[in-house]
Order: C-alpha cells, then structure tokens, then sequence
C-alpha cells in the first residue's frame, strides 16, 4: 500500500511538471505573429524562471540586419520580461526597463557578439523569447 | 491512515515547492559546463544564471551573402540526389541542416524551382526522424503557391524551422537541435567560402571573418551535446577552425544608444573592425570544406 501510495504521488508530481514545462512550449509557439514582418531567426528561447534567476543568451547581431525581441509572455504576477543586451565588453547597450513593450527593434552599428540577459523583476515564470530580422531597406517604422 | 496521508501531503508540496529548481534542470543541457560552475544555491539571493547559446539562422546568412553582390551559383550546394544516403538519426539531423542552409541560398536568390526541390527533400528526410508533421502537404502547396514570392517563402521557411525547433527542444531532442544548427552554420559558411575562392571580393571577406563571433557559440552548442559521436568528431575540426578564426584581430567599440520610444526602435551606435589577411581566409575555407565533406 506504501508503495502504491509513494507511486501515487510521484506520478502526479511529475504531471505538475510536465504541465509547467508545456504551457512554456505553448506561449513560446503562439508567439511567432508578434515578429511579423520580421523573419524568426528559427530557434526559439524559453526558460523557466524562478525569482531571482537571469536567462541568458549569446548571440551575433549584425550592423546590416534590423533585429526584433519579443518577448512572448509575462510572470505569474502579471510582470513582463525585462530586457538587457550586453557587448562584448560586458557593458549594457540596451535595456527595456523604462518600456517593457512586447517587443523592441533594434540596429546594430556593428556586427559584433552580444548577450541578452532577460528576467522578471519579481514573480516567476516561463521566460520566452523570439528574435526576428528583417533588411534594413525593408524596415519601414 | 490520515496521518500517513498528511505525511504524503506534505511532502508533495515540498516537492513542489522545488518546482521551478527542476523544470530549470530541463534547461541545464542548453548551458555550458563553465556556466553551471558558476550557478549558486537557490537559497543565495544572488541571482541565478542560465546560458543558451544561439547560432546565426542560414536564412540570415544567405541574406547577408546576397549583399555582398555574390552571384548564386547552385554547384555549392549539396546534391538533393543525396538524400536516400542518410540513414542515422545524427546525418540526418546535419543533413536537414545542411539543406535547410541550401533552401535558403534558393529563397534568397529567388531560384524557387530549386526550392521547391529542397523544401521537398527536408521534408522527406523530416518524416525519417518524427519531424515531418511540420511540413505537410499543406504547406507544401504553399510553398508553390507562393513560388514567386520571396518573402512568403522565407516565411514559410524561418517559421517551420523553428516549429522544429520547438518540437525538439518540448520532446527534449537537444541533441538533433544541435546537429541541425551546426550542419546549418557550416553549409552556409562552405557556400560564402566557395564563392569568395571563386571570386574574392572584399565585402564577402569580411562577412566570413565575422563569423569568428559566431564560432564560439557553434562550439558551445557543438559541447552541449557530448554524447552524439558525430558531434565529437565535429568538434575537434570545429576547434581547428577556431584556431584560424583566432588569427583574425578584432576592435570593438561602443558610443552610445538611442531609445526612440514611441517606435520601440533602439538604434546602438558601435564600431568593429577585423584585421585578417587572404591566406587566412583559404585556411578558413579549407577547413570548412573539409568539415561540411564530412557531413554530407
């Protein structure tokens, strides 16, 4: 009886988990409209964020794209992602605190490699981002 | 009895509790062993970091290949006759890869019948390894209907990528992710390598030195699956082209961001420049050859 008792739990644990871990996939897969017109860079960026955890991702942007980050969902309080980029230097050349907007495009002067840094500022939560590009003589804003 | 249930109660919440510790853990095969190490307890109110690293889309690539005025030339891209060679889940991966870096090359320069020809081949490679329900007959069609519409097919294209690339990462399939990322990133850096021996231009030059910023990421993604053999013996090449990478200098500056709010645009003001000379760039291309004659 213990043991059934023991399996019991175990399996509807990991249900809780999986569940979590598929409402990431969800948000992150319906997010692809909000790039329009921008093209996905064809990966998509999620990660299950506790308080006080960073999701990070390196990356190169180059000077003659024009780049979009959306970001694809908010924390379980209802605060949305914020957004940093740093150089190469470890400096921040942009942050999204002032406007947490679902999405911000950016222009790179130089092709260079970058990390974006994204976390709530409280609250926890799937954290997925996509990042869109488009020519510069396309970008009509 | 209700006491021993109380007991399991208790311990389900504090399982729980531990949720987000372990679908975190899910996550840890997209970060590197150096970023682990720096990881610290949960009960640290530092905060925690996790690292993806992210490897340039072969769309992107092309797209910035085009604009370095380099011609299309379809010798450099791998026969579609190939396709029934691949058996393995592993050459299959690279080789969905490698054709998804040559559908792009085609979208790019607008040769949709070749396009249609690849698209066709992933999507038959695609079926051999559970991904094949992203390219379905459906979206074949439009992918013909929209033949001569460069931005719909590279729409079509980018998004199926990364409903793949959704797929894989929820079916925890990292590895085939990684495969295909690094057999994109190396036919894409073969085409740009083969048209510069062909024809050196200096423009294109430059964007083969600029991917020295993407290899390190390559590489990351390449460790991250340390248990696919083929991933290893990539590896080792992957080092030896970091070592020619390594010979080109790079400066880097920053000036200043612009916030233009009511657009949501943020123009970043910057500079690099790469110091490299010709012999560098064969070595490069040597090497890549031999990399991407592995793969196919």
């Amino acid at each position: 009886m213990k043991k059934i008792t023991l399996l019991f739990w175990i399996v509807l644990w990991a249900i809780f988990q999986e569940n979590a871990a598929a409402q990431c996939d969800e948000r992150a897969s319906s997010c692809l409209p909000k790039l329009k017109p921008f093209n996905s860079n064809g990966q998509y960026y999620r990660v299950q964020l506790v308080e006080n955890e960073i999701g990070k991702i390196r990356l190169v942007f180059n000077a003659n794209l024009v780049y979009r980050i959306a970001s694809c969902n908010k924390s379980n309080n209802g605060n949305n992602l914020i957004i940093r980029i740093f150089d190469m230097n470890g400096k921040q050349v942009f942050s999204n605190e002032s406007d947490t907007a679902n999405f911000w495009d950016i222009q790179f002067g130089a092709t260079a490699q970058y990390t974006i840094q994204a976390n709530y500022s409280s609250g926890s939560g799937c954290a997925a981002l996509l990042i869109g590009y488009l020519s510069k003589d396309k970008y009509t804003q | 009895m209700i006491r021993r249930w109380g007991l399991w109660s208790v311990l389900l919440l504090l399982l729980y509790s531990c949720g987000g510790k372990t679908t975190s853990q899910l996550e840890e095969n997209m970060e590197s062993s150096e970023e682990r190490k720096e990881q610290i307890s949960p009960r640290d109110k530092a905060k925690i970091e996790k690292m993806i690293y992210s490897i340039p889309s072969p769309v992107q690539a092309a797209l910035l290949l085009e604009k370095t005025g380099a011609r299309f030339d379809n010798k450099y891209m791998n026969p579609v006759s190939k396709v029934s060679s691949y058996q393995t889940s592993a050459q299959i991966a690279l080789n969905i890869g490698v054709y998804g870096a040559d559908l792009a090359y085609t979208n790019v320069y607008k040769k949709h019948v070749e396009a249609l020809k690849y698209f066709s081949t992933i999507q038959k490679l695609g079926d051999k390894i559970g991904i094949g329900y992203v390219f379905t007959a459906d979206l074949m069609k439009r992918f013909e209907i929209n033949q001569n519409d460069q931005d719909s097919l590279i729409a079509i294209t980018t998004d199926s990528f990364t409903e793949v690339h959704s797929y894989l990462k929820k079916n925890n399939q990292e590895e085939l992710i990684a495969l295909m990322l690094v057999g994109g990133w190396i036919e894409a850096l073969y085409i740009s390598c083969q048209i510069w021996e062909a024809n050196p231009n200096k423009a294109l030059a430059i964007l083969i030195a600029e991917q020295k910023f993407s290899l390190n990421d390559v590489i990351e993604v390449v460790k991250s699956s340390p248990k696919v053999p083929e991933l290893s013996k990539i590896l080792k090449d992957l080092n030896e082209l970091l070592r020619e990478f390594n010979k080109i200098r790079a400066s880097y500056a920053y000036e200043k961001t612009e916030l233009k709010k009511e657009k949501k645009l943020a123009v970043i003001e910057n500079q690099t420049k790469l110091a490299f000379n010709n012999d560098t760039i064969k070595r490069i291309s040597k090497i890549t050859e031999k990399i991407r004659n592995s793969i196919i």
